[in-house]
């Protein structure tokens, strides 16, 4: 039978008006990822001032293409400055690097020039500088002052250490034979090596000079040397002068050495002298010590071998000596001296071994004769020097040791030298025994007179020879000489002709004489009375006695 | 052109002005000279000086307070110092009647030596010439100073002028040597002239 059942369905069959919301979801889904996906990326950056700084306004610009805008400024819960938060366009996006970096570019005026001179008008941006490192960061430090030298320029980064700041700062020039190739970027002072520390950059191609033997020099200001050597004055240019700057070169006679990378150490020197007097990476140190005045021994001054220089005085160890006691005589206690010796500078290489060898050879020397010295370098500076020569009338001696320095003996020259001298003459002279001298002597006057005596009777003698026949027959000849010098000196007597003709020259040089003062008299009278009349004025004239 | 001729003429006028005339006197003696006849002279004039004031040309006038005048137009045609020489020498011999030497020429045959100074020998204001002089006496063999004599004494002009003035110093410088001739033999004992 067929029979009519009914067909049972649960009745409940999905409205198609739910398509809508569905659609809705789903544009909405899309908007959303859509907006997800276009829309730039929002980062935060950190200044330590919100100067210039505008939410809705200020806007962020790469090579003056506007490529954001601040969306808000907070200032930071410790108050240690404000937080910006940037909105960025989507093309932003891949140049938000590690090495990003943002500042404020606004009106600046400083040493180096003026900049910024358009935001007086337009108002204070942002300006970004694109990095190269990974991707992904979304937080970021502004820097304090535009960046010297921009992200990923070609060149070299190096680092210098000076012992002193000088005059060297941020923004100075690095210049090669006086043509500037790179800038100073930081200077700071680093406290675990106790010296200044200053990032440089080298722009390429020039990057290429530098090497390992490269040595780099302050050429600040105006430098005035006044050495063992004379007096000498240095100079950069004017901008240096000015403004400080460095200069970089090899030492003369040094080889180049190999290239650099990124971040190499370099030490600055204070000036060009001071690397020519340590072009040289390997020498020893010796201790040598004097007993006479240290005054004009400076650190640095030269130490020299017969007059070549060999090394530099480095300093002179008082806080060492102090440190010994300076044991029970107090008064001869040599000062010792550190010096520093280098074997590059007598044309041997500049290497250990050759340290090892001046060694062996100082030692040998010393044996020989060989003798330091104090001397004087510059009589008008009284700036003094060490010199090391052969003094072949000193006994032998060894090499001595102080602390952990290896001394050379030495001996006094020089003014030093004589005043010993002077002291011992005086010294020999006090000791000598005058006393015992005076008496002898007068005991020796005694015995004259006694000679004396004896001489008298001698001359008694003499007369007695004289008186006989020979003596007196030498008496006549003597007569005849006198009776010719007598006929001589007549020609000189009152009625000779030679006497009355220089008698007449003599009265006529007088009257000369009286004339030449009557007109000297005149002309003090009258100083004019040659060109102008005399006065006319009438004499005085002599009255009779009328009473 | 014409200026540089007027200070032509202005010059040449100027020179051609007529300066006053120059008077000299000669100082002589006015005794006979008999004395060159004689033997030669045992005593002579040695060192003779003049005051420097009077060591001039001009005649001396002094015109009180000390203060002297050397004429400039009325000159000793001679050298005081020179011709005081033969007018002493020549009145001294008058006065003696012995030879006395002038000149030093002949002084190692002198005995005896006069030293002179004229300290001054002027007119003054008040109408007189003045001569102050000391003189020594000297032993030319021992050279020994026998005596000092001083002289001072003044005359009065007979006249106004330069004339008159020269006169009176020519009658003081005479009685100037007659003194001298009085002290010159007496210390020996020798017989001097008498000699007021």
């Amino acid at each position: 039978m067929n029979e009519m059942k009914p067909s049972v369905s649960s009745g409940r069959k999905l409205s198609g008006v739910w398509i809508i919301p569905l659609v809705a979801a789903v544009i909405g889904l899309w908007m959303v990822i859509h907006t997800a996906m276009t829309e730039g990326p929002s980062i935060t950056i950190d200044f330590k001032t919100a100067e210039g700084l505008e939410a809705g306004k200020t806007k962020v610009r790469i090579l003056s293409h506007e490529i954001g805008l601040v969306e808000d400024v907070v200032l930071k819960a410790d108050v240690s400055g404000v937080t910006a938060t940037v909105k960025l366009d989507p093309e932003a996006k891949p140049l938000l690097r590690e090495d990003t970096q943002f500042w404020v570019v606004r009106a600046r005026v400083g040493a180096g020039g003026v900049s910024g001179l358009g935001t007086l008008l337009s108002g204070a941006y942002i300006e970004m500088a694109p990095g190269a490192a990974a991707e992904g960061r979304k937080a970021y430090v502004a820097l304090e002052a535009p960046p010297l030298t921009a992200v990923g320029a070609p060149g070299l980064r190096l680092t210098l250490f000076s012992d002193r700041a000088g005059s060297v700062s941020i923004g100075n020039a690095v210049l090669f034979h006086g043509y500037r190739v790179g800038r100073v970027e930081a200077a700071t002072f680093n406290s675990d090596r106790q010296q200044v520390r200053y990032d440089i950059f080298i722009d390429a191609p020039f990057h290429e000079l530098i090497h390992s033997a490269t040595r780099f020099w302050d050429i600040s200001g105006i430098d005035f040397d006044a050495s063992a050597t004379g007096i000498q004055l240095n100079t950069g240019s004017m901008e240096t002068v000015l403004l400080g700057g460095l200069s970089f070169g090899t030492p003369p006679g040094v080889a180049a050495g190999e290239p650099v990378a990124d971040g190499t150490e370099f030490t600055l020197y204070g000036s060009y002298n001071a690397i020519l007097e340590n072009p040289y990476e390997y020498g020893t140190h010796y201790v040598v010590s004097f007993r006479q005045s240290l005054r004009g021994l400076a650190p640095g001054a030269p130490v020299e071998y017969r007059g070549i220089q060999v090394g530099r005085v480095e300093r002179i160890l008082l806080k060492e000596l102090s440190g010994m006691g300076m044991g029970a005589d107090r008064t001869d206690v040599p000062i010792p001296v550190l010096i520093y010796l280098e074997p590059g500078r007598l044309q041997i290489p500049d290497s250990e071994d050759s340290v090892s060898l001046l060694r062996t050879n100082i030692e040998q020397s010393v044996r020989d004769g060989m003798r330091a010295t104090l001397q004087t370098g510059n009589l008008l500076t009284g700036r003094q020097l060490i010199s090391f020569d052969f003094y072949p009338e000193q006994a032998a001696a060894e090499l001595g040791q102080f602390e952990q320095y290896t001394t050379v003996p030495t001996i006094d020259t020089g003014l030093a030298q004589l005043q010993t001298q002077v002291s011992e003459l005086f010294k020999k002279l006090n000791a000598l025994p005058l006393e015992e001298t005076v008496a002898g002597t007068n005991r020796a006057v005694a015995k004259l007179d006694g000679a004396l005596v004896s001489l008298t009777a001698a001359l008694d003698s003499a007369n007695a020879m004289l008186s006989s026949t020979d003596t007196t027959e030498l008496s006549g000849e003597l007569v005849a000489s006198l009776q010719k010098l007598r006929v001589v000196l007549d020609g000189f007597s009152q009625n000779a002709e030679l006497y009355k003709s220089l008698n007449a020259s003599l009265r006529s040089l007088d009257a000369t004489l009286d004339n030449t003062r009557n007109l000297t008299r005149q002309l003090s009278d009258k100083p004019n009375s040659l060109l102008l009349p005399a006065r006319t004025e009438p004499d005085p004239i002599p009255r009779a006695n009328r009473q | 052109m014409k200026p540089l001729l007027a200070i032509l003429a202005v010059f040449i006028v100027g020179c051609a002005s007529k300066a006053p005339e120059l008077t000299q006197y000669l100082l002589r003696t006015d005794t006979p000279d008999r004395i060159a006849e004689q033997a030669p002279a045992s005593t002579g004039i040695g060192i003779l000086t003049v005051a420097s004031y009077i060591d001039t040309p001009g005649l001396v006038l002094e015109s009180g307070n000390g203060e002297v005048h050397a004429a400039r137009h009325h000159q000793w045609a001679d050298p005081l110092r020179e011709s005081l020489r033969s007018f002493l020498a020549s009145e001294i011999s008058a006065a003696t009647g012995r030879a006395i030497g002038a000149y030093s020429y002949r002084e190692s045959d002198w005995k005896r030596r006069l030293d002179i100074h004229i300290d001054q020998l002027h007119g003054s204001v008040d109408g007189s010439a003045k001569l102050v002089a000391n003189w020594a006496v000297i032993d030319a063999t021992n050279q020994t100073v026998l005596a000092e004599h001083s002289f001072s004494e003044t005359e009065p002009l007979s006249a106004d002028g330069y004339d008159a003035l020269v006169r009176a110093e020519k009658n003081l410088l005479s009685r100037l040597a007659n003194a001298i001739a009085a002290t010159l033999f007496r210390e020996s004992g020798h017989e001097a002239s008498s000699q007021s």
